[in-house]
C-alpha cells in the first residue's frame, strides 16, 4: 500500500507523482510553493486589485486539471508560469478589448516580465524589489504608512481614509504623489526599463 | 504631465470612463515623453503590487478542487442495484401480499394518465454527461455531472464546457450559455435528443441519428432537427442564428411553422418578427480583420471581430474617420508575408461622385506612406468611379487599378479588392468583377510598423469619404471570384463571424 509522505519534504516533482497517485491534497503544496509566482504574473496585468485573487486561483485550478499534462522534469514553475501567462492574455483581451494602447503596455509588461524569467532568473525583479524598499524607507512616515495599507495590507483607499480620518481624495493624492516619488527614486537607481 | 498622472491614477483603480481613456490613448500617443512617464508608473505599480505577502489563495484553490472532485457522481455498480430492488420485492411486495399491490397498481395508474395529459419532460436517449458546466436540478445546485431530463445546464467562465452522449454526440457551450437537457416540449419523438436553447451559443457534432429519432434542438424563435450533422446556434433576446459547417439541418420558425433547409456552409436566421434568411456563410479563412457598422450606431469604438491574432479595434477620430488603435502590424505582416490580400466593404455612399481620391479605406501612414487602399473618385476631378491603389516592389508610389464610370451610386454596394501573389488585381462590384490589371512585383517593400487601418479618410491628409460603412473585411489572400459572390451573396447584414468554442 502506498504510504503518502509529508508533501512539504518532497520535490515539486515527487508532489505530482503523489498528485496523479489521486492523492488531491498534495497540490496544497504546489499553491503553497508557487502562488508568489503566478501572483507576481497577474500584478503585472494591473486590473483592479479586488479580482486578481479569483485570477490566481483560476490558474491554479486549470494546472490541476491539466496536471497529467506536466512532463516530469520539465520545471513544474515553467510550465505552470506558461498556463499563468495564458489565462493572463485571455483576460486581458476579455477585459481591455476596447482600450487599445492601454493594454499594448500592460502586454509590454507581461512580454518584459517574459523575458526577465526566461533571461534573467528574476533577478531583475529582485533588484527592483530591494530597489524600491530602499525608495520606501525615504517616504515620510505618513506616506510610507499609506502604501502599506494600500498595498501590503490590501485596503481600498475608502477604507484607509476612514481608518486614518482623512478623505478618499486625500489619500488618493497621497498615494498618486509617492508613486511619483517612487518613480523617481527607482529610476535614479537604474531598476525601470 | 499632471493630467497624465491624474488618468493613470484612475486607470490603476480601475475608474477610467471612456472619454478618459481615449484621452489617455491620445497623449500616450502623441507624446513619447508621456508614454514612457506611463510606463514607468505601471512599473513602480507592479512593483508596488509585489510587496503583498500575506496573499494566500490555498484554501480557496484546495476548496475548488475538492468541489470540482466531488461533482461526478459514481454510478451504483450494476449488481447492486439488482440486490436493492430484490430486498424490496422481498420486504413489501410479497409480505404485505395482493390488495396492496392492487391499490399500488391504481395509484400507478392514476399518476400515469395524470402526466398522459400534459407534455412531459423527453426521456434521456442516453446516457450523457456534462462537464464544466452548472447543473441545477428543480431550481438546486447539484454536485453530479450525469444528467436526467428537465435540468438547466450554464456554461461556466474558465471551464471547458462540454455535453457528451453515449453515441458520441458532442455538445460545447459558450460561456454564459443557458439550456435546458431533454425539456418537457411536444411532438418530441422517443428516443430524440433534445435540448432548449435558453441563451447564448452551441456547437454540436452529431454522428447519424436513429431513424425517426432525430435531434432536436429548440429556441424560442426556432426548432432545428437534426439527423447527424456539424452546426453552431446562437440564441439572443432578437434571433436565433443556425450555422451548419456539414451536412443538412431543418430549421423551422416556431411562429408558422415555415421551414428551410439549411445546408452545408450556409446559416439561417429569424426571430421573432422578422423573416426565415438562408444565406451562404461568409469566406473565414485568411481572414485577418472584421468590422460591422450596426445601422444608427454611433460607437466610438468599432471592434475587429476576426477572432484572428490581436484584435485591431478602432476608434471614432472625427465624425467618417475611423482609425485603428496602434499600427496595423498583423495586417501588414500577414500580407507581405503571403504576397496577396482582399480588402472588402459594404458601404452606402452619399454622393455618388466624390474627389481625393476620397479614402475609402487605407492602410497608410505619416508621410504620404501607403501600402494600399481603396478610395472613390480619382485625383482633383469629381467622378462616380472607385478604385484601388497598392505599392508594389515594381510601383513604389502605388499603381491604380480603376472601375469604370458610373459605378458608384448612393446605394448600399459591395466592393472587393483582390491581389493574388502572381499579380493578379481585381475590383468587384456587388460580386461582379469590373477591372482588372497585373500588378506585378511583391509586396516585400511594404511599409511596416507605422501604419495604420483607417476607415473613411487618410490619417495624415484627411482625403474624407462621405458615406456610411456596414461592413469591412480584409483578408491574407486573394478571394476567388467564387468566394467574392458567396460572400456579396451573404449581405451586408452580419453577426460577427463566431470563433470555435473550445
Amino acid at each position: 500500500m502506498h504510504n503518502p509522505a509529508d508533501p512539504a519534504d518532497l520535490s515539486t516533482d515527487e508532489v505530482i507523482r503523489e498528485i496523479r497517485r489521486g492523492e488531491i491534497e498534495a497540490f496544497r503544496q504546489i499553491v503553497v510553493r508557487y502562488q508568489g509566482d503566478v501572483l507576481r504574473i497577474v500584478n503585472a496585468m494591473l486590473l483592479d486589485t479586488s479580482s486578481r485573487e479569483d485570477l490566481v486561483q483560476q490558474i491554479f485550478v486549470r494546472a490541476f486539471q491539466r496536471i497529467d499534462q506536466y512532463e516530469l522534469g520539465r520545471g513544474f514553475g515553467k510550465w505552470l508560469r506558461a498556463i499563468a501567462r495564458n489565462q493572463v492574455r485571455e483576460e486581458l483581451r476579455k477585459r481591455y478589448r476596447y482600450q487599445g494602447r492601454l493594454e499594448a503596455y500592460a502586454q509590454e509588461l507581461m512580454d518584459q516580465l517574459e523575458a526577465d524569467e526566461e533571461l534573467l532568473e528574476l533577478e531583475r525583479e529582485w533588484e527592483r524589489r530591494r530597489a524600491l524598499e530602499e525608495c520606501l524607507e525615504g517616504l515620510e512616515r505618513g506616506t510610507n504608512e499609506v502604501i502599506r495599507l494600500h498595498y501590503v495590507e490590501g485596503r481600498q483607499t475608502d477604507q484607509i481614509a476612514k481608518e486614518l480620518g482623512r478623505t478618499g481624495g486625500s489619500v488618493r493624492t497621497l498615494l498618486c504623489r509617492a508613486r511619483g516619488h517612487l518613480r523617481k527614486c527607482l529610476e535614479a537607481k537604474g531598476v525601470l526599463g | 504631465m499632471k493630467r497624465l498622472e491624474e488618468l493613470t491614477q484612475k486607470r490603476l483603480d480601475g475608474q477610467l470612463s471612456t472619454a478618459e481613456m481615449l484621452e489617455l490613448n491620445r497623449l500616450l500617443e502623441r507624446d513619447p515623453s508621456a508614454a514612457a512617464e506611463y510606463r514607468a508608473l505601471l512599473q513602480v505599480e507592479v512593483a508596488l503590487r509585489n510587496l503583498d505577502e500575506k496573499f494566500d489563495v490555498a484554501d480557496a484553490v484546495m476548496a475548488q478542487i475538492r468541489a470540482d472532485a466531488t461533482a461526478t457522481v459514481p454510478e451504483l455498480p450494476a449488481r447492486r442495484s439488482k440486490l436493492i430492488l430484490e430486498t424490496w420485492f422481498d420486504r413489501w411486495f410479497l409480505k404485505l401480499g395482493v390488495p396492496v399491490a392492487a391499490a399500488a397498481g391504481l395509484v400507478i395508474a392514476f399518476v400515469l394518465f395524470q402526466q398522459a395529459s400534459q407534455p412531459s419532460a423527453v426521456p434521456p436517449p442516453q446516457r450523457s454527461v456534462v462537464q464544466g458546466a452548472k447543473v441545477l436540478r428543480a431550481g438546486k445546485l447539484a454536485a453530479t455531472s450525469q444528467l436526467i431530463p428537465k435540468d438547466h445546464l450554464l456554461a461556466e467562465s474558465g471551464h471547458i464546457s462540454r455535453l457528451t452522449y453515449e453515441d458520441k454526440t458532442q455538445v460545447r457551450l459558450s460561456e454564459g450559455t443557458r439550456l435546458i437537457y431533454q425539456p418537457a416540449i411536444e411532438k418530441v419523438p422517443s428516443g430524440s435528443k433534445c435540448l432548449e436553447l435558453l441563451e447564448g451559443r452551441l456547437a454540436a457534432d452529431v454522428p447519424k441519428q436513429p431513424d425517426g429519432a432525430p435531434f432536436i434542438l429548440k429556441t424560442s424563435h426556432a426548432r432545428a432537427t437534426v439527423r447527424g450533422t456539424k452546426f453552431t446556434l446562437t440564441q439572443t433576446p432578437s434571433q436565433t442564428r443556425l450555422e451548419v459547417e456539414e451536412g443538412r439541418v431543418d430549421f423551422r420558425r416556431s411562429r408558422d411553422g415555415a421551414s428551410v433547409s439549411v445546408g452545408k456552409e450556409s446559416f439561417a436566421i429569424t426571430s421573432e418578427k422578422g423573416k426565415l434568411i438562408v444565406r451562404p456563410q461568409r469566406v473565414r479563412d485568411g481572414l485577418l480583420a472584421f468590422y460591422t457598422f450596426e445601422e444608427g450606431d454611433g460607437s466610438l469604438l468599432i471592434q475587429d471581430r476576426s477572432g484572428s491574432g490581436a484584435p485591431l479595434d478602432l476608434s471614432l477620430r472625427k465624425p467618417g474617420l475611423f482609425l485603428s488603435y496602434g499600427s496595423a502590424t498583423k495586417l501588414t505582416e500577414a500580407i507581405r508575408k503571403s504576397g496577396a490580400l482582399t480588402l472588402e466593404v459594404w458601404i452606402e455612399p452619399t454622393d455618388a461622385t466624390q474627389t481625393g481620391p476620397a479614402r475609402i479605406l487605407t492602410l497608410s501612414g505619416p508621410g504620404s506612406r501607403l501600402n494600399v487602399m481603396l478610395a472613390h473618385g480619382p485625383d482633383d476631378k469629381r467622378q462616380d468611379t472607385y478604385l484601388s491603389r497598392l505599392r508594389t516592389s515594381k510601383d513604389a508610389d502605388g499603381d491604380d487599378l480603376r472601375t469604370p464610370s458610373r459605378q458608384a451610386v448612393t446605394k448600399l454596394t459591395h466592393l472587393v479588392f483582390t491581389h493574388t501573389s502572381e499579380g493578379a488585381s481585381m475590383l468587384y462590384i456587388n460580386g461582379r468583377r469590373v477591372a482588372s490589371e497585373s500588378q506585378p512585383g511583391s509586396l516585400g517593400n511594404w511599409h511596416g510598423d507605422d501604419l495604420k487601418l483607417a476607415l473613411g479618410g487618410d490619417p495624415a491628409q484627411d482625403r474624407l469619404w462621405r458615406g456610411h460603412f456596414r461592413l469591412a473585411a480584409i483578408y491574407r489572400r486573394a478571394l476567388s471570384a467564387k468566394e467574392v459572390t458567396r460572400n456579396f451573396q451573404s449581405g451586408a447584414a452580419q453577426m460577427a463571424p463566431i470563433p470555435p468554442i473550445r
